[in-house]
């Protein structure tokens, strides 16, 4: 996997940054999504140039680098999972995972703090109607 | 086709409407219903000189039939958009129609499906569906002192203020059958007129006997709670987004479910004076 350089997907999304965070919007599929900060980071350095493990790197001298390929992987599995990459992926994240294991207990076995768990929150964007109250949503027109 | 079997039709009042800045043509056979008609225009609409509208409404109304057989229709660019018993009925889906049309098409505003009151300057957004108890949210802050904005939609310029939308609350009726119209003043409250910076927003949801414990929300989960409420995010999803960063970059949001609309009445205020 070390020839694998992930590119994060451009076309037909809106991009908002905030301060620790990034909101994706997916104008293909009507889904928005909400990166945490290490998501974000993993994102921003999903350039097609770096490897999982020199994106791994990049996410904090302080970790150690196992935990940090890890945190990597398991954004980039989020990121696949939700079409946020240029191509397909058949992630390996399950080879570091013990099949009885959640990802969180994985990550603390690795000595990582919850906050560090790349996050990918997502939503449908609602329809007009959807967005309205029962007793305002029209009633579709028909032709008499 | 029915757009000629409309044109049929002899029309005694014919209006052109401006709301929010969106255009729309109202036609009525029943010159008795003209006054009826513009209780049921978004709130601010105003007649104005008559020009081609991309949305055209056409009511079609009969004395109501005691055997509640449909008798009275309202078309939209000539397609049947709904056909009910009585007239009160069928003004009813012209006016959830034309509320959400202009929710949706409004050019210079983002609305959010969410009750909003003003509190010493600033904003309280309360974003929620239908059955979350929102209303019923919006009517305990009023009577506590906070000015009504809307019990229906947050109308937000591209700065994140928010603007009023004062229609009369529709209060549900406590055996759940349906809506009850009151003004704000029949509450003993008052209405604000002018726009205000957001300074919180509030995620709730009636739960019985559940207690207030409010979570703070990351501006970015914030953004999605907001989103999801936003009545033309799929059209301007991008103009959606800026706007709602806005909102989220200035304001708290806080989410937590509730109990009754009474008991977080204070806490909410509380939150909302904090600097």
């Amino acid at each position: 996997m070390e020839t694998y350089r992930p590119t994060a997907r451009k076309t037909q999304l809106f991009i908002q940054e905030l301060p620790d965070e990034v909101l994706i919007y997916d104008v293909e599929r009507n889904e928005v999504h909400c990166l945490n900060g290490t998501a974000a980071r993993v994102w921003a350095l999903c350039d097609g140039q770096r490897t999982v493990s020199e994106i791994a790197q990049q996410l904090g001298s302080d970790l150690d680098p196992e935990a940090a390929e890890t945190l990597a992987w398991c954004a980039l599995d989020q990121f696949a999972e939700k079409h946020l990459l240029e191509e397909a992926m058949d992630s390996p994240v399950a080879q570091y995972r013990p099949a009885d294991m959640t990802r969180r207990q994985m990550v603390l076995r690795l000595g990582l703090v919850v906050a560090l768990l790349p996050v990918v929150d997502s939503i449908i964007s609602p329809p007009a109607a959807l967005a309205a109250s029962p007793g305002t949503t029209p009633t579709t027109p028909t032709t008499p | 086709m029915p757009a000629t079997f409309l044109d049929r039709i002899e029309w005694p009042v014919t209006l052109s409407v401006l709301a929010y800045g969106v255009r729309i043509g109202v036609r009525v056979n029943d010159p008795g219903l003209a006054n009826d008609l513009a209780c049921h225009l978004p709130p601010g609409a105003k007649c104005v000189e008559f020009s081609d509208a991309g949305r055209v409404y056409s009511l079609i109304v009969e004395p109501d039939d005691p055997s509640g057989g449909p008798q009275s229709s309202v078309y939209v660019n000539g397609q049947l958009l709904a056909r009910r018993s009585t007239v009160p009925a069928v003004l009813r889906a012209f006016e959830a129609d034309v509320q959400l049309y202009v929710a949706e098409m409004a050019p210079e505003r983002v609305f959010v499906h969410a009750g909003v009151v003003g509190w010493r300057g600033r904003g309280i957004l309360l974003p929620g569906r239908s059955f979350t108890g929102k209303t019923a949210l919006v009517v305990e802050l009023v009577r506590a002192g906070a000015e009504y904005y809307s019990d229906e939609y947050a109308v937000l310029d591209s700065a994140g203020s928010v603007y009023p939308y004062a229609r009369p609350l529709s209060v549900r009726e406590k055996n759940g059958a349906g809506f009850t119209k009151h003004s704000v003043d029949a509450l003993g409250g008052h209405a604000g007129s002018g726009p205000l910076p957001v300074g919180l927003v509030v995620v709730s949801k009636f739960r019985p006997d559940r207690e207030w414990r409010p979570n703070r929300l990351s501006p970015g989960s914030g953004l999605l709670a907001l989103l999801t409420n936003t009545v033309p995010a799929r059209r301007i999803p991008q103009i959606v987004m800026a706007t709602l960063h806005q909102v989220v970059s200035m304001a708290p949001v806080v989410a937590s479910e509730r109990g009754e609309a009474s008991s977080v009445v204070e806490p909410i205020l509380e939150l909302a004076a904090l600097p």
